[in-house]
């Protein structure tokens, strides 16, 4: 029972959390696909998370500690950081 | 994406990129805000280079990285929802797209309850390594608060409500007491006046121009693992245990165990320690902690003990038994004590010589000798006597400076 109104009841959410899960309901393309998406974006997410913390850390503390380090890249990770990363995204 | 082209790599990229800065900023705050003091107990325990690193500034920066941690968390979430919008044929940020392109809002909401329960959870175990690792911080130890509170917590907090006085500028009436074997003397005027502007005020020994630290004839320019420190505010490491605060500085030299059979019998001796292998946490007595930090620097086998008011934050009842332990030790051990003080009480009681200093400029107004019998009683006529000597000598440069801006 999916129409097009905008603001689902919690009923319909649970009904489609189920097919999501389960699948056996609507039996279209999302039945039962949890698994795949959430493991896909899990990937992606820790997956860009470990690189940060891999880059972030070190490279903080060697700015943090080491004065030279942090006068070379202070201006430009200052530069950088105001820009929205999601500025570089084409969405719909 | 229009930098970095479509697909699940780019989801990745823009996930680092969201992810990067919360944890750079704050891994930088965390290193940057590391307490001065610290490093100056460190640095008087023997701890240098990358000891230092590995030993302070990392373990004092972890909240912050773990702050920093969760906020990067956070961001990774948002941007997979982005990063998955196009060009992704799985995800659950394409989910929530194709749900929104086809008009089905109940998909939308289930893709976000995902990633909300995902997220959480995953946050959930960022707090619980972070409240494990972190016991000691501040931030968590409501956590572990009643874990570790002493049986008179209640003491303990009223302790912590003594405000931090640091009082300046006054002139401070400092006792050297104690001679090892006839080997450490105070040697001249110099030294003293220096050695005591040192303890009153560290930054202007670092400014000093004219003067000069001389300890056993070699200069000094900072601290040092021959010269221990007693803090007004401790400068323990609240990281680490009682055990491993007492062993830290014989840790430097290579005496890598805490269990160490003479740090044992040091923290038996002197740390009266009913904590010993718990974080020190906010929870611990000021009594306690000052114990704790007397015993560190004992424990590093410093000739010369420097303390700069160190029982100036403590009720009174405590501050005697200090005292009293403080006469034991140095009675024990023959260290070299050079105590800054405004107590005259206090002086009186501790010192064999009391040197009065005048308020800026940090002269010396005059040295006394005291040669009362130990164990000194505060109520007897004698030591009333030398105490009225001493507020005499430590008034009077005020009353002159007085009359002078009268006139």
């Amino acid at each position: 029972m999916s129409g097009t109104r905008l603001i689902p009841t919690p009923y319909q959410v649970g009904v489609m959390m189920y097919d999501f899960t389960f699948g056996g309901i609507n039996d279209d393309a999302f039945s039962g696909t949890i698994m795949t998406h959430l493991l896909a974006s899990m990937q992606r997410v820790y997956g860009g998370f470990a690189l940060a913390v891999a880059v972030g850390i070190p490279l903080g503390m060697l700015i943090g500690k080491v004065k030279v380090v942090r006068q070379m890249l202070d201006p430009t990770l200052s530069l950088l950081r105001p820009v929205p990363v999601t500025a570089g995204c084409r969405c719909r | 994406m229009i930098f970095f082209g479509l697909g699940p790599r780019s989801a990745i990229f823009l996930v680092f990129l969201g992810a990067f800065f919360p944890i750079l900023l704050n891994t930088i705050f965390g290193v940057r805000s590391v307490d001065q003091r610290l490093f100056e107990a460190a640095a008087m325990l023997g701890c240098d280079g990358s000891g230092m690193f590995r030993q302070v500034v990392l373990p004092a920066a972890t909240p912050s990285i773990f702050n920093g941690l969760r906020l990067a968390h956070g961001f990774a979430w948002i941007l997979i929802v982005v990063g998955e919008m196009t060009g992704v044929p799985t995800g659950l940020g394409s989910v929530i797209m194709d749900g929104r392109t086809l008009s089905r809002t109940d998909l939308v909401i289930t893709g976000m309850i995902v990633i909300g329960v995902a997220g959480f959870i995953t946050d959930r175990i960022i707090v619980g390594i972070s409240n494990r690792i972190l016991r000691w911080s501040p931030a968590t130890s409501w956590i572990t608060f009643p874990a570790t509170a002493p049986s008179d917590s209640r003491r303990a907090r009223r302790e912590q409500s003594v405000p931090d006085r640091r009082r300046r500028g006054r002139s401070a009436a400092p006792c050297q007491s104690g001679d090892r074997q006839g080997r450490v003397r105070v040697p001249d005027r110099r030294f003293r006046l220096r050695q005591v502007d040192a303890a009153a005020d560290r930054r202007r020994l670092r400014a000093a121009e004219r003067g000069e630290v001389r300890v056993y004839d070699h200069p000094v320019s900072g601290p040092g693992s021959d010269r221990g420190m007693g803090f007004q505010d401790y400068a323990l490491f609240p990281w680490m245990t009682v055990r491993e605060n007492i062993g830290f500085g014989p840790k430097q030299k290579g005496l890598t165990k805490p269990e160490d059979p003479r740090n044992r019998r040091r923290i038996s001796e002197h740390g009266r320690a009913c904590q010993v292998c718990r974080p020190l946490s906010a929870s611990a007595l000021g009594g306690m902690k000052q114990r704790v930090a007397i015993a560190r620097v004992l424990a590093n086998e410093a000739n010369i003990l420097l303390m700069d008011e160190p029982f100036g934050a403590l009720d009174a009842l405590t501050r005697e038994q200090l005292q009293e332990e403080l006469l034991q030790i140095w009675e024990r051990t023959q260290v070299t004590v050079i105590f800054v003080t405004h107590s005259v009480e206090e002086a009186t009681f501790l010192a064999g010589r009391v040197v009065v200093m005048t308020a800026g400029p940090g002269r010396i107004e005059s040295d006394n000798r005291i040669t009362l019998a130990r164990p000194r009683d505060v109520s007897a006529p004698d030591f009333n006597d030398v105490r009225r000597e001493l507020t005499r000598h430590l008034t009077s440069h005020v009353q002159r400076r007085e009359l002078r801006t009268a006139a």
